[in-house]
């Protein structure tokens, strides 16, 4: 090819005359001219460069141009956790640029100050004939290298070389700060992806719903075609308990331990990336759904010291995994391990809240949710539904005769008789005592027979001390819009008539009942006292299982039994660490006892230590160990009245005792609950400080306000416990706004105030999980209802407004007024006291106003200028 | 209408008439010994586009078959002002054609994937890629990267942009615009590049100070047309929108390289805040120069090009040659035109193979360095 072009200037000028010698001097300077301003347009190419590649191409374009090559790349040397890769390149591809990675030209510059420059033939393994290769190292020493080739024969010279080292270091600087830009980016956005992640995860209390939302979400983070959340052991392998990308059949299938990409990483304790996931035989034989995944990166899960499992995200096509994929996996695995934590808890927490510690089966608070449920589904589906309710035939004689471990052990076995003998589907409750509450569901009466006949036989196949026991059973089939509490009445009705036949094994079907017990006790006309008082004390059970307060379940079950049995005085008393036992509850005409007494004394101290019912003083004192958890946790004593108490009053009491234990561990049990799922809405409180710091400092500012109002204004202990929390989560709704309308300095437009609008709602739906936050649920919703029906979401007025809610308007907008915004400084205590009352009637509950001033009025004008946090760093955050 | 022949490759020209270039494609189909290979037409004028690629698919039956339009013609006849000039080849030279529609969106991409698609169907090693772009939808450096990332440095690129007042590209039986057509060939002769390119200097060089793409807005702080008109010497002459563009086609601006060449960019036109836009963008910060292309050197710049392409050919005489030429050169020849054609035939030896030429806006040759894109130049295949 031929092309116009300037003469040698060095040629020229040593044969030229003087004049012409001029000339070439000035062609000279021109060439500097040339070259100075080449490299003031590749320096401002490079700097105005938007991203990675932008900059890559249009600095290694320009390279080639200026040096009239046709090979160039911008290498990218990694790091400890990056490996090297070439960025771009032009005339090679990536993976040819990615072969002179190893090359020894390119391992010497990488040690040099200097580009190197070359000629030969076939250099670097590209066929070039002349080439420069240029390093360059970022500050925290991550090279990067350019290498600029010909393959025609025109060697690169000394003033090449210049010019390239000096692009060279402008190339690198773009480049390490296009690199600190976008990690600063990357990680915005892995924040933002793990607070997502973490709301969803932290909604989520069930294992396989939240595996699921685990793959979900790293899906959507990491860009994968695929992930799998696996759990399991190094003995039994690894369930998949949730997937995404993958056929649904997978879900279930176990991974021996130590194999796949997700075996191997749990037994290396350590992330482990593939790009040749096929080639380097991940992919399980014994199933086909992995075969697709071409790269992919596994890290452990784990909570509680242990790794219990891993997430693999793959890739069904061949994907350079970076560090902040890896840093990202390992963000999500980190919550997950939580959340699974978290769910761990519940589902142990809940499990034996539902579980009768003796016999295995489950309890009367399982049974009553069991049942709840099967009745909603039988009315959807339309099917039939039966109840039958079990009376061991004498079991009293083997706890009289061979002691209460005996009798235990015959209700543990009876329990497994029974659940080995039901139908599967069927559900195997402990009702009481030595009663069994069965639920067979898709059965009528007739249905239910030879499942109940397989139960009998089951019970009487039992090795029992002193011989056979068997049991009396009622059998009822649920009615056309039957409550649960009538269904079981009826079987329990049953149940009394066939105990009424005297014939041990009874069974009687309730619609073949034609006196039913129940009656006949309430006329007051029982032919048998000790059936009556059994379901006397059924009905004081259930009264007290309603609770789930231990003290008003007390309450319930002594005020029923000073009732019943017209008794001085029946107590519950609490064993507390002291060795001293605490009235937890009493009722009856006597002087009230002392609230504290020695846990030694008298028949309640013989009934703990010995673990049974005591009676004394002429069978006019009956005391009752209260066992939970195995634990002797009190007791229950009566006084008797008129009346002596005879044995059957005392199994009255010890039926209603029993009750009441199980009713104290279920609320034990609650509790635990309740602070699990505090730790989950925890959880979520630290995502919002995560999100953003004003808004969880002013959160808790504005908590400590609240409360301080809510005792001004003389509510009650829950309705403070209510504000303190309202105060902390009213603006928890945030985290689902977006970062850059929460972050905006400066008034909001009108569609982006109905965007910040929704987030009442949001914040109440991220509590609904949380049972215990039901009353924070309503104030976080209407914290910004105004007074005058002017607020948002629902535009209530005056009092539709919950008080609470109220409350924390009133407290947020003085905290809000009082801190400095990006567009105005705070007001001073007095100007914001002022906004207050003007706005009280319009926006804010006068009385509630008055209320706030009281308080701030009380309070030391040091602490009211403490009042006023940090810099408010949104118009968004006070919306 | 005249034909060229060597019996392997012919050439054929049919100046005006509907059915022009059915008629010289299947003239020039109908001097080969056997079988075509490939079909270029070329056209010129007003003409009904859609059943120019229509006539031009029949006449190359089974044989790919590619063209586009161009600012006038020149074939054996010598120069034209409309009508149709074709090449065929014969079965020695095999190609596959492919194009790219709605190719403005990304140019690179659009010259990268139809450039791929070319080679991957040529089934062979391309010895060439021609390409037929639009420099009206963009910047055409965009498009000849693409296709240099598909190509890489081993195939030379050659071709130009579409010119005249429809600015069509034939393929398939069909003519499109804004659109990329790449021909793959593999010849089993051999084949020669060449390319020239030439100007005269005027003024003194100046810095680019602002510049968004393909337009420039400031040179030297000061706005573009004011200092473009002043280093050419029509400073304080009022041009209007004809009598600049006529002016701008012949005093293109140069970009001087490290190595000592220059290229030429095209001036397209002007904006009312005296900007002037460039046909290929020049980055800010880059010296460039006010250059006046000239009378005596437009003439033989042209037969310099046939010179290169057959020094390429490596000693074997040129079978036939295919030539691009630039329009704003066409209007600076101007009366001179059959005297650059003429030097173009000579150049090419006797007796006279068979030779096509175009007048496009804008030209593609790249043999070294990785950039092709030019302005103001004569590209020649020399076909051996």
């Amino acid at each position: 090819m031929r092309s116009s072009q300037l003469p040698s200037a060095e040629a020229e000028a040593a044969a030229e005359s003087p004049e012409q010698n001029g000339r070439t001097v000035e062609r000279s300077l021109r060439r500097r001219f040339v070259e100075a301003a080449r490299r003031a347009a590749i320096i401002g190419l490079v700097n105005a460069a938007s991203s990675e590649e932008d900059l890559g191409r249009r600095f290694i374009d320009e390279l080639c141009e200026v040096f009239d090559a046709e090979l160039a790349c911008l290498l990218d040397g990694g790091d400890e956790r990056r490996s090297a890769r070439a960025i771009s390149t032009v005339g090679l591809s990536l993976d040819a640029a990615g072969g002179l990675l190893k090359q020894p030209e390119y391992l010497t510059s990488l040690g040099s100050d200097r580009a190197v420059l070359l000629s030969g033939e076939d250099l670097l393994g590209i066929g070039a004939r002349g080439a420069m290769v240029a390093p360059f190292h970022t500050e925290d020493g991550r090279p990067v290298v350019v290498v600029v080739a010909r393959l025609h024969e025109a060697p690169f010279n000394e003033t090449d070389r210049a010019m390239l080292e000096a692009v060279t270091v402008a190339g690198g600087q773009a480049l390490e700060r296009i690199w600190a830009y976008e990690a600063r980016n990357r990680s915005a956005k892995e924040q933002a992806a793990l607070l997502r992640a973490a709301k969803s995860m932290g909604s989520s209390l069930e294992f396989g719903h939240l595996m699921n939302t685990v793959a979900e979400e790293v899906s959507r983070a990491l860009d994968s075609d695929a992930v799998i959340c696996a759990l399991g052991d190094e003995v039994d392998g690894y369930v998949v308990m949730g997937q995404t990308g993958l056929p649904e059949d997978f879900l279930g299938f176990r991974q021996p331990p130590g194999t796949g990409l997700g075996g191997r990483t749990v037994e290396a304790g350590r992330t482990m990336v593939t790009q040749r996931y096929d080639e380097e035989g991940f992919a399980p034989p014994e199933t086909t759904a992995l075969d697709n995944l071409r790269a992919g990166v596994a890290v452990p899960l784990g909570w509680g010291d242990r790794i219990r499992g891993f997430i693999t995200a793959g890739f069904f096509t061949q994907r350079r995994i970076t560090a902040g994929d890896i840093e990202l996996l390992e963000g999500f695995a980190e919550l997950a391990g939580l959340a699974c934590a978290n769910a761990e808890r519940h589902a142990e927490v809940r499990h034996a809240a539902e579980i009768d510690g003796l016999t295995g089966c489950l309890n009367r608070d399982g049974l009553q949710r069991a049942l709840l449920g099967l009745i909603s589904e039988a009315e959807s589906n339309g099917t039939r539904l039966s109840v039958a309710i079990l009376d061991l035939d004498g079991f009293k004689s083997v706890n009289d005769v061979f002691g209460h471990p005996t009798g235990d052990g015959v209700l543990k076995g009876v329990g497994a008789a029974l659940r080995s003998s039901v139908r599967g589907g069927d559900v195997v409750a402990r009702y009481g005592g030595d009663e069994f509450a069965l639920i067979l569901p898709d059965a009528s009466e007739p249905q239910a027979a030879p499942v109940l006949d397989r139960v009998r036989a089951s019970i009487s196949s039992l090795e029992v001390p002193g011989g056979r026991i068997t049991a009396c059973v009622g059998v009822a089939e649920r009615s056309e819009g039957e409550s649960m509490q009538e269904l079981i009445t009826r079987a329990d009705d049953a149940l009394r008539e066939a105990k009424g036949s005297l014939s041990p094994g009874s069974v009687r079907r309730a619609s073949r009942s034609t006196s039913p017990l129940r009656a006949s006790t309430v006329n007051g006309a029982s032919p048998d006292r000790r059936q009556r008082w059994r379901a006397v004390a059924g009905d004081i059970g259930l009264g007290v299982a309603r609770e789930s307060d231990s003290g008003i379940s007390a309450a319930v079950a002594v005020t029923e039994l000073q009732d019943v049995l017209q008794l001085e005085l029946c107590a519950v008393l609490q064993l507390v660490s002291s060795g001293r036992l605490e009235v937890i509850a009493e009722a009856g005409p006597a002087t009230p006892s002392a609230q504290s007494r020695d846990a030694d004394d008298g028949s309640i101290g013989r009934a703990l230590r010995e673990k049974r019912r005591v009676k004394g003083g002429s069978s006019q004192e009956v005391a009752v160990p209260l066992i939970v958890g195995g634990r002797a946790w009190g007791a229950v004593s009566c006084v008797a009245g008129q009346r002596p108490l005879d044995d059957v009053d005392v199994e009255l009491i010890a039926g209603v005792a029993e009750h009441l234990s199980a009713a104290i561990r279920t609320g034990d049990l609650y509790e635990q609950l309740t602070k699990s799922m505090i730790g989950t809405a925890e959880a979520l409180a630290a995502a919002l400080e995560a999100k953003d710091s004003y808004t969880a400092d002013h959160a808790r500012s504005i908590a400590d306000l609240a409360v301080d109002v809510g005792s001004e204004l003389d509510l009650s202990e829950s309705a403070i416990d209510d504000l303190r929390y309202g105060g902390i989560f009213h603006d928890v709704g945030k985290i689902a706004i977006p970062d850059a309308l929460i972050n905006k300095p400066g008034p909001l437009t009108d569609e982006e105030f109905e965007v910040i609008k929704q987030h009442p709602a949001i914040g109440a739906e991220i509590l609904a999980p949380v049972p215990f936050l039901y009353g924070v649920r309503t104030i976080v919703r209407h914290a910004h209802e105004h007074w005058d029906g002017s607020g948002y979401p629902e535009g209530l007025t005056g009092q539709q407004i919950p008080l609470g809610a109220r409350i924390v308007l009133a407290v947020d907008a003085y905290h809000a007024m009082t801190s400095d915004r990006p567009y105005r400084q705070a007001m001073s205590h007095e100007e914001a006291c002022k906004e207050l009352e003007d706005n009280a009637g319009s926006q804010f509950d006068p009385e509630v106003v008055q209320a706030v001033l009281a308080v701030l009025g009380r309070r030391e004008p040091s602490a009211v200028e403490q009042e006023s946090p940090p810099t408010r760093p949104s118009a968004a955050a006070g919306a | 209408m005249r034909a060229a022949t060597t019996k392997e490759i012919a050439a054929a020209t049919a100046a005006s008439g509907p059915d022009a270039v059915g008629q010289a494609c299947r003239e020039a189909v109908g001097e080969l010994q056997g079988d075509p290979g490939l079909v270029l037409a070329f056209t010129s004028g007003d003409r009904d586009f859609d059943r120019d690629a229509i006539e031009m698919a029949e006449a190359a039956g089974g044989a790919s078959s590619a063209g586009m339009t161009g600012k006038g013609l020149f074939g054996p006849d010598g120069p034209m002002d409309e009508g149709c000039v074709a090449m065929a080849f014969g079965s020695h030279v095999s190609a596959a054609v492919a194009s790219k529609e709605e190719a403005s969106g990304d140019l690179r991409t659009a010259g990268q994937a139809c450039t791929a698609e070319a080679l991957e169907n040529l089934g062979t090693d391309a010895d060439l890629v021609l390409l037929f772009i639009d420099s009206t939808r963009g910047d055409i450096a965009e498009t000849v990267s693409g296709a240099y990332e598909a190509a890489g440095p081993a195939v030379p690129l050659a071709g130009g942009a579409a010119g005249g007042s429809g600015k069509r590209h034939f393929h398939g039986g069909r003519a499109t615009h804004d659109s990329i057509v790449a021909v793959a060939i593999h010849s089993e002769r051999q084949l020669g590049l060449g390319n020239t390119q030439t100007c005269k200097t005027r003024g003194t060089p100046s810095i680019l100070t602002r510049s968004n793409g393909q337009l420039v807005e400031e040179i030297d702080g000061r706005p573009a047309e004011e200092v473009y008109l002043e280093q050419l010497g029509f400073a304080g002459v009022a041009f209007d929108e004809e009598e600049f563009e006529s002016m701008a086609i012949t005093h293109p601006i140069a970009q001087p390289e490290l190595h000592g060449d220059f290229r030429l960019r095209h001036v397209l036109g002007r904006t009312e805040e005296g900007g002037i836009i460039l046909g290929t963008g020049i980055p800010e910060s880059a010296v460039i120069e006010f250059t006046e292309l000239d009378f005596e050197e437009l003439l033989t710049s042209g037969a310099a090009s046939v010179q290169d392409a057959i020094g390429a050919l490596e000693g074997a005489d040129p079978k036939a040659a295919l030539v691009f030429d630039c329009a704003g050169r066409r209007r600076a020849l101007r009366d001179g035109i059959p005297q650059e054609v003429e030097a173009i035939t000579t150049a090419l030896g006797e007796p006279t193979p068979p030779v096509v030429g175009l007048y496009t806006h804008g030209e593609v040759a790249r043999l070294r360095g990785a950039k092709g894109d030019r302005n103001h130049a004569v590209v020649t295949v020399a076909f051996g």
